[in-house]
């Protein structure tokens, strides 16, 4: 739990023959994190290199049909018998046998849509010509003039109007629909070609009437609209269709894409493995406890034939993958730590201590009964919706949970006083409060110093250890400077035996190069001048002592914030009460804002603590996640 | 103080325009590169400036002029984009959006090969750097006709373009609408953008895109006209009417038959060198021999406003100018060259004054 997981580095020599089917076991299992200089693109892997653009040149169509049919890509999962070589085939013979039947529907849906905007420019022409009492025929054939119908992007209504600069004419324009306008443009019979060619150019689309038809325009429009009735019931027709065929084809579609994505993704992989003569080498890392179901997995497949070679992990060599063990109750608070940085292979896993350190400054800052329930509340509800938060849900249970706990401590409830505090209020004991967190602070620092001498006695570094800033010579320094600064300030102890003291510590610091060469080296001098390395080690020596301060202080802001609280939450109660008989309505918004904006802020205060006044002392947070190679439902391997 | 608004604006943009016009070719370069005797030794000199870290290994065992040319139109494409990472608000569009011509290239692309048949993998390999645009254009070369692409375009700038052209499309069966309207939307909405500018910037903005877009809008219209026998209502229709000289009222001249030299007199008066060659040419090469006088026209204003205006829009506008003009000018040489042509015959066709 405190440290990651314990790594075996393997190279696994495989043959040219078994290679599909050890990366195919190896993406079943999901142990084996592929070592970066194995992911390197070979150009000698053609082979691979045509079925994986194969497989990416069927995912494609297959996104392309899932995306006509509405069905989104995700939430399926991958079997693993899967055959790279062959699977494609089996792709091909599903892409034929659908794509005409959605290149159909596809076809006769914008068929439709286009029927359908016919009929409605139609219907507006009709209403407009409504109120004459002529035929619509006689309109169209009239002798001197000669009427054009159809509609125009809107945006050419001002060029034609320009580029008409030869001939007498009339445009009218009438109703605007999806970036297009309906005109009614006239000339002499004279000058017809001369407009219909003008209108041409400009995109013209022309509206006839249905043949045959005749009558008053009343009488057609009549006929028009149902058409166009027709043709909205058609398109109905035409979506539900879309339904059916989802049903019908989705679900092979969508496995169909998760086993091509799949096979895609082995097929890169594959290609880009170091291939020597007939064998292929895998190298990577797999976790101690899954090594043995590894090889017995990869022995089974190749028959014993597969030669493995395995090392112990060596951080000096390679960025050893890093892979957190928690129990699940921890896994929520996992992200407090990863968010800063992926702990390195050899360094601690601090997610307990950062989760009950958390979940304490948490509630120390923003406690009361009510606001801590509602958190807890708002947890569960996001538990229950199962949308992408819902992971967060633990964390926002258990801080909603702490905070109820210290509002138990300060009696308080929607920040009223309606408990007994068991341990205090802190608007009243503002001094008391500010001082306990400021122990508390110190507390945790000491803690971060213990970690860091932890680690680096864990990893035999123990120069580190001794005369590091955050080892014992800095942890030694900051309880003399800490304790023998109460013990001056309560005439415990003479000012001057407390400055020797204190010299002790920062002689081990300011020396710690020239001790550090003199071990490796016997040779007691700094890399630079002594001069120059003096200079720098007394503001090192500044800085530190100054950090040391800034350190401990900047936790004053738990009290601070407790305070804070229980006023800001006073102050919603006076304006509720000033509200007369809106007095409900201010408290619900006041609450609803104390716990979104200053629980936001408090969470953000929280972690800012964590960071920088605690990481800082004893974490690298440099290390790389472990990405084993795995099949995963919607996603990469 | 507009003077110190106008130096911060374009003061990051600037420096780097400055560091990348430092890279471009210069006279020695260009120099040896006329003077190559064939294609290995224009692709050695390449191969040593900073077009090399682009040009495929290959090139230097088997060169190969086509696969030359596309790598130096990949470079052009990738380094054109730069100087708009450094600019905000209007300016940035309109470097953004000259770029974007590019990527309009690339789409006019896909619709020619789709419209002749041409296998995918073909028009695939004819794009230029088509992964920087989205949609990526290598997805829509899978589409299986010219109405399916506008169907997956139909939501972004494109489709709004095509959309209203595909019913001639179909009908005329001709790629000609499909283009018009791209390149109509495409240069009213650059109009548009320098249009929006102020000050200093819409001086800069006009003196070199102005001249760029009226000469395109000029050379449409009599291209319509003499090629095409297009009515005037046509030609008017599918030319700018609002270009910033070449307007609707300059076309509708043109449309009716006003001579070449006399619409060109009246628009640029002495500021065109070379005109007066005009007069004496045939009529069929007038056209040719006017868009090159109008490129070294705007080849020669970007030479001049290079360092003398060092923190305005005019810098980063010559850079992309002169950028540009290089890389068609060495496609010129290598397609000259594969001709067999001299340096001197290659030279008149260059845009920029290369030969020392």
């Amino acid at each position: 739990m405190f440290t990651p997981e314990r790594m075996h580095e393997i190279n696994l020599f495989i043959d040219e023959d078994a290679i599909q089917a050890v990366v195919l076991t190896l993406a079943g299992l999901g142990t084996l994190h592929i070592a970066e200089e194995s992911a390197t693109p070979r150009p000698n892997q053609f082979h691979w290199e045509s079925i994986g653009s194969t497989y990416a040149d069927q995912e494609r169509r297959l996104r392309e049909l899932l995306d006509l049919l509405g069905l989104d890509h995700t939430d399926e999962l991958v079997p693993t018998d899967l055959n790279m070589e062959q699977d494609h085939t089996f792709t091909s013979q599903l892409l034929a046998e659908v794509r005409p039947i959605l290149d159909n529907w596809r076809n006769e849906r914008e068929a439709t849509q286009q029927a359908l905007e016919q009929a409605r420019f139609l219907t507006e022409q009709l209403r407009l010509l409504k109120p004459l009492d002529v035929q619509v025929e006689w309109l169209m054939n009239l002798n001197a003039l000669r009427l054009r119908v159809g509609t125009i992007p809107t945006n050419n209504l001002e060029r034609i109007q320009t580029s008409l600069f030869r001939i007498p004419f009339v445009i009218i324009p009438s109703f605007n629909h999806a970036g297009r306008t309906l005109v009614f443009a006239a000339t002499t019979s004279t000058y017809v070609p001369i407009l219909d060619r003008a209108l041409q150019s400009i995109f013209f689309q022309p509206i006839t009437l249905p043949d045959n038809e005749s009558g008053s325009p009343a009488e057609v429009l009549a006929h028009a609209e149902q058409q166009l009735r027709t043709a909205q019931s058609r398109l109905a027709e035409i979506q539900l269709e879309r339904q059916r065929l989802s049903e019908r084809w989705g679900k092979r579609l969508k496995q169909a894409y998760h086993h091509v994505r799949a096979c895609r993704s082995l097929a890169e992989t594959i290609q880009r493995l170091p291939l020597q003569g007939r064998i292929y080498v895998i190298a990577g890392w797999v976790p101690v406890r899954r090594f043995q179901e590894l090889i017995d997995a990869v022995q089974d497949v190749t028959h014993g034939k597969a030669v493995i070679e395995v090392l112990e992990p060596d951080s000096r060599r390679h960025t050893v993958p890093t892979q957190l063990h928690n129990p699940n109750v921890l896994r929520s608070f996992e992200p407090l730590v990863t968010n800063f940085g992926v702990p390195g292979y050899d360094e601690i896993d601090p997610t307990l201590i950062v989760g009950l350190t958390f979940l304490v400054m948490y509630g120390v800052m923003f406690g009361d009964v009510g606001h801590g329930l509602l958190l807890t509340m708002a947890g569960l509800g996001l538990y229950l919706s199962r949308n992408t938060l819902s992971n967060m849900s633990p964390l926002l249970g258990a801080a909603g949970l702490s905070s109820t706990f210290f509002g138990f401590c300060y009696g308080t409830v929607l920040g009223m006083p309606l408990l007994p505090a068991l341990w205090l209020r802190p608007t009243e004991h503002i001094t008391v409060i500010l001082l306990a967190t400021l122990a508390a602070g110190a507390v945790l620092i000491n803690i971060g110093f213990a970690l860091y001498v932890y680690t680096h006695w864990r990893n035999r570094n123990w120069q580190n250890v001794l005369l590091d800033r955050n080892g014992i010579a800095g942890l030694a320094l900051y309880w003399i400077l800490l304790g023998g600064g109460i013990g001056v300030w309560q005439g415990l102890i003479a000012p001057g035996i407390w400055i020797g003291l204190a010299l002790v510590p920062t002689t081990l610091l300011a020396l710690h190069e020239p001790i550090r060469r003199w071990i490796h080296e016997r040779r007691f001098q700094p890399g630079s001048s002594w001069g120059e390395y003096t200079v720098l080690a007394f503001f090192e020596i500044f800085e530190t002592i100054i950090s040391f301060a800034g350190n401990s202080l900047s936790f004053v802001r738990l009290g601070a914030f407790a305070v804070a609280h229980e006023g800001l939450s006073r102050v919603v109660l006076l304006i509720a009460d000033l509200s007369g008989g809106l007095g409900w309505l201010t408290m619900l918004l006041g609450t609803v804002f104390v716990v979104g904006f200053e629980g936001l802020i408090v969470g953000i205060q929280t972690l800012r603590l964590e960071y920088y006044e605690f990481f800082g002392r004893f974490f690298r947070g440099d290390g790389r996640a472990f990405k084993p190679l795995q099949i995963r439902a919607n996603d990469q391997v | 103080m507009t003077f110190l608004l106008q130096a911060a604006r374009y003061s990051a943009a600037g420096t780097r325009v400055r560091a990348l016009q430092a890279r471009l070719l210069t006279a020695p370069d260009w120099a040896a590169i006329l003077a190559a005797p064939d294609l290995d030794g224009i692709v050695g000199i390449l191969h040593k400036s900073w077009y090399g870290s682009r040009l495929p290994e290959h090139l230097l065992i088997q060169p190969d002029a086509s696969t030359l040319e596309h790598a130096l139109l990949s470079r052009l494409v990738v380094i054109a984009r730069r100087p708009f990472a450094l600019l905000q608000g209007t300016p940035r569009a309109l470097i953004e959006w000259l770029w974007f011509r590019y990527q309009l290239n690339n789409l006019k692309t896909v619709l020619r090969g789709m419209h002749h048949q041409a296998p995918p993998e073909q028009i695939q390999a004819a794009l230029i750097e088509p992964g920087l645009s989205n949609p990526h254009w290598v997805d829509l070369v899978q589409s299986q006709s010219i109405p399916v692409v506008v169907d997956r375009l139909a939501k972004s700038w494109y489709g709004s373009m095509l959309r209203p052209a595909l019913d001639q499309y179909r009908r005329q069966q001709s790629i000609f609408p499909l283009e018009l309207a791209l390149d109509l939307g495409y240069y009213t909405h650059l109009i548009d953008l320098i249009n929006r500018l102020r000050g200093a910037d819409y001086a800069d903005a006009t003196a070199f895109l102005g001249t760029w877009i009226d000469s395109k809008n000029l050379l449409w219209a009599y291209r319509y006209h003499q090629y095409a026998r297009l009515s005037p209502e046509e030609i008017l229709n599918f030319t700018l009417q609002r270009g910033l000289r070449v307007n609707a009222a300059v076309v509708r001249d043109i449309a009716m038959g006003a001579p070449l030299t006399a619409i060109v007199h009246n628009i640029w008066q002495d500021r065109l060198p070379g005109f007066e060659e005009l007069d004496d040419l045939p009529e069929q090469a007038k056209l040719p021999q006017l868009e090159l006088l109008l490129e070294r026209a705007l080849f020669s204003l970007a030479e001049r406003m290079r360092p003398r205006a060092p923190l305005r829009l005019a810098t980063i506008l010559a850079y992309m100018f002169l950028l540009d003009y290089e890389v068609r000018d060495l496609i010129a040489v290598i397609e000259g060259r594969s001709f067999g042509w001299s340096a001197d015959q290659i030279s008149a066709y260059l845009i920029g004054k290369r030969a020392p």
